[in-house]
């Protein structure tokens, strides 16, 4: 193997291994492992392999590489993990070892990335931003706002009515995260720097983003000198201006792995939907850091494998069904998405919603 | 190229081209999609939560009993082993394969086939995982109790396999004590029904009962009927903290002398009690020895016993006495209590906890002498920690060992402490496996307990005569000198 990445983090690939009691606490939190119940697909199993293929006890195959993209990369295995085994750096880092060792990904994964090449946008979509702004709230939209008026209309519309100065950035520039979860560090950065580019030179004084992997992006890499905030951080600072009521009484709050787990926030948007009179969280125990994945991976993971992404959705849904939710709520585009697979609920944004409300 | 030579070298040897025939007439009985070879595949299956790693040859994932009976047919025709696993939490290495083999993976059948209420039982397949069936009991008021620490995860074929139990069994029993029938494919293929869907039976040799703690040597479990009893009205948690682990040890004898016999009574040593506060920030008391105990009841024996209990261990001058109601904080307090085993070895930079004496049980009077010697080797070993905790209300201890395990003098440092430990247990009339098993890892400290062997192994002889199942656990091939085998850490000095 020519790719020197497991052996430059062989001291964390070793003590990763070592201090794994393989205790399988992991197994019952992870959706890869639950849609497909190999052991192979369970962080644990994961673990094992990243330290077999750094040992040269196994070859990195593309079927190897299959069963890490095969991974959400939610890490409710790392949140669970008592000896804090960072199951998801491990795993990364044999997904940017398979990249430079020229093993090919799943097809549909292999046609994403084109289509970010080609486009600079997850969908191949172009901008249907009409008005820019000149403020210094930059508004960074990523993919899916800035090309689905269903989403990007209520966020608008949510910031006009606080009155916010925003200036719309990034337009046609995809954050690159996709490449970042594939392995291609290189064009996940170069993606980075186009935007640092623009941010950095602009009057801006903080990003906000409805993207949660759009966040962990810019935090990966590292090059805007501005803060970033979710949206629903952004808008919960003044919730006290938003004055709603629902019709929708039982909601169920989605919180997406990127946003609770990975970023730390889970009470603000639950504040924003609590402020709306008539709204009932319906509490369940996988939820904050605890929560289960969607079933799409950041958007990555469901193009390796559809049926794992959808049997992960159907679970979700039954759980979700029995609680009695009325309406799922999420934070996250793909999520929504995912979620918006099923017709029996009806699924919002936290903005979506609270522009529904009156 | 996958290099597995290391790993395999007690591989049975089986050629290529017949290595494809077994393959391809297990695809036939189970179907492609649940048959996998590949090395990283089998690479994943060699290991379970015990220190070894060996390969199995291919992995099968059984959805019935037929389709397990026409496995174990077909392994008896090309005589290869086959290994039984359910979740892998194994702590002595039952689920690993010892020859290679077919490892079968039993968590698609992990249907709960029917709660009866009425009847006091309820029907499982071997996959479902203990909380997973807790959960769906709890709705109707009821509960299997036993309470393994690996309870999130482990299955209840596992713990028919291994006779487990753990945190409740004080007051409940272990698993034997809940297994009413089964339905278990023999070693050579027939599918038998046995026990009864009735709270008693009588009705000759209790073969459900030999099942169970079998350790898929006897056969391979594909249902199960556990007898089920009613969740307590009220439950309380005392946290009881003493400056020396005999100081603890007495307060469980004076608990149980007086009569009570709480839900739960288990303690945890210094070690382990720094690994939790440091994994989760719990803040437990960091003394010698710390004992958590719950009743449960009407609310009325619980406010009762929640007092007796703590006027008893008051006479034991705890640094700490603390009662809780709340579910929260109890829920907390036993949460610590439960991740011990994976805590331990974020303890300290260099050294990780290995299971190796981790499970013995003592009678309850003999305790507080049996920690005291614990204590007394952990002294006597330098660079080598012992963990100690377990659910000592009912005599059952775990220690754990921590020590640089990519060093071989520490292994064989700790083989040595092992030694030490299962004979200071079975001297004070105790047994090597409490509620973990034997498998391999235990085997060698049979030689201190068991004069039965040859019974053991006359029932193996006449059930499994080709020994395709689990060979080389209980010490039923021979009792091994060592647990130094078959080591999945990298051992580089």
């Amino acid at each position: 193997m020519k790719s020197t990445i497991l052996k430059d983090n062989a001291e964390f690939i070793d003590d990763a291994f070592m201090v794994c009691s393989l205790c399988g606490k992991c197994r019952q939190t992870c959706p890869s492992y639950l849609a497909n119940l190999w052991e192979f697909t369970s962080p644990r199993g994961r673990i094992e392999t990243t330290f077999g293929i750094k040992e040269g006890h196994i070859e990195l195959t593309e079927r190897v590489n299959r069963t890490m993209q095969q991974c959400f990369t939610c890490g409710a295995c790392v949140e669970i993990c008592p000896a804090h085994v960072d199951v998801r750096k491990a795993i990364l880092l044999v997904r940017q070892t398979a990249f430079e060792e020229g093993i090919p990904l799943p097809e549909e994964q292999t046609k994403l990335l084109k289509r970010i090449k080609e486009t600079n946008n997850y969908y191949g979509k172009e901008s249907i931003v009409s008005e820019q702004g000149s403020g210094d709230i930059l508004i960074y939209l990523g993919c899916k706002y800035s090309t689905d008026k269903s989403l990007y209309e209520p966020l608008i519309k949510q910031l006009k009515e606080l009155g916010v100065n925003y200036k719309i950035i990034g337009q046609n520039k995809c954050c690159g995260f996709p490449f970042y979860l594939a392995g291609d560090i290189k064009e996940f950065e170069k993606h980075q720097e186009a935007l640092a580019e623009e941010i950095n030179n602009s009057n801006g004084k903080l990003i906000v983003t409805p993207c949660p992997e759009g966040i962990e992006a810019f935090k990966q890499a590292g090059k805007v000198n501005i803060d970033i905030k979710h949206i629903t951080e952004f808008l919960a600072e003044q919730k006290s201006k938003i004055k709603k009521k629902s019709g929708i009484k039982k909601i169920y709050y989605h919180d997406p792995c990127y946003l609770a787990r990975i970023a730390g926030v889970t009470e603000e948007p639950r504040q924003l939907l609590e402020n709306i009179d008539g709204v009932e969280l319906i509490p369940w125990k996988l939820n904050g850091k605890t929560s289960l994945c969607s079933g799409s991976g950041a958007g990555f993971t469901e193009l390796a494998d559809p049926e794992e992404a959808q049997a992960t959705l159907n679970r979700h849904i039954q759980a979700i069904k029995e609680l009695g939710a009325e309406a799922i709520v999420t934070a996250c585009p793909h999520a929504y998405e995912q979620f918006k697979k099923q017709k029996e609920l009806p699924v919002f944004t936290v903005e979506g919603f609270i522009q529904e409300c009156k | 190229m996958s290099d597995l030579t290391q790993f395999s070298h007690d591989r049975i040897s089986i050629d290529k081209e017949k290595m494809n025939e077994i393959i391809s007439q297990l695809e036939k009985i189970v179907g492609k999609n649940d048959v996998a070879s590949d090395p990283s595949q089998i690479y994943a299956y060699s290991m379970d939560a015990s220190i070894h790693r060996e390969l199995p040859h291919v992995i099968v994932r059984p959805e019935s009993a037929q389709e397990v009976s026409e496995i174990l047919k077909l392994a008896n025709k090309y005589i290869i082993p086959v290994i039984p696993r359910g979740a892998g939490t194994s702590l002595s290495g039952h689920a690993t394969p010892w020859r290679g083999g077919i490892v079968l993976d039993m968590m698609k059948m992990n249907k709960i086939k029917e709660i009866n209420i009425q009847n006091l039982w309820v029907v499982v397949e071997p996959g479902v995982v203990f909380d997973d069936l807790n959960r769906e009991l709890a709705k109707y008021g009821f509960m299997f109790p036993t309470g393994p620490g690996s309870g999130d995860t482990c299955t209840i074929g596992g713990m028919v396999a291994v006779n487990a139990s753990g945190i409740r069994a004080l007051k409940y029993g272990a698993t034997r004590d809940f297994v009413l029938a089964m339905e278990v494919v023999m070693p050579t293929g027939e599918i038998i029904r046995t026990g009864s869907k009735t709270l008693k039976n009588s009705s000759g040799y209790q073969i459900a009962k030999l099942m169970v703690g079998s350790e898929g040597t006897l056969g391979v479990i594909t249902e199960i009927t556990l007898r089920i009893v009613p969740i307590p009205e009220a439950e309380a948690t005392i946290l009881a903290a003493f400056k020396t682990t005999k100081d603890a040890g007495k307060a469980i004898a004076a608990i149980v002398k007086a009569g009570l016999i709480p839900a739960k009574m288990d303690i945890m040593g210094l070690t382990t009690i720094q690994a939790v506060n440091k994994a989760y920030d719990i803040g437990l008391p960091e003394v010698q020895g710390l004992l958590l105990i719950d009743v449960d009841g009407t609310k009325e024996e619980v406010e009762r016993h929640l007092h007796e209990i703590a006027e008893i261990c008051k006479k034991m001058d705890p640094v700490e006495l603390k009662m809780s109601k709340d579910p929260e904080e109890r829920e907390r307090i036993w949460a610590g209590r439960k991740a011990v085993l994976p805590s331990l070895s974020r303890l300290r930079k260099g050294v990780v906890s290995v299971s190796i004496s981790e499970d013995m049980s003592v009678p309850i009077a003999e305790v507080a002498e049996v920690l005291d010697e614990f204590r007394k080797l952990s002294e006597k070993y330098k660079g080598i920690t012992i963990g100690v905790y377990g659910h000592a209300g009912d005599g059952n201890i775990h220690t754990k060992i921590l020590f640089d395990v990519t060093k071989m003098k520490s292994w064989k440092d700790s083989f040595k402490i092992s030694e030490e430990i299962y004979k200071v247990v079975t001297d004070h009339g105790g047994t090597v496996a409490g509620e973990h098993g034997i498998g391999f890892t235990k085997a060698p400290f049979l030689k201190y307990e068991h004069n039965d062997m040859w019974v053991i192994r006359k029932i193996k002889d006449a059930l499994d005569p080709n020994h395709i199942l689990n060979p080389m656990k209980i010490g039923i091939q021979g009792i091994p000198e060592t647990f130094l085998e078959k080591i999945r850490y990298p051992v580089r000095e």
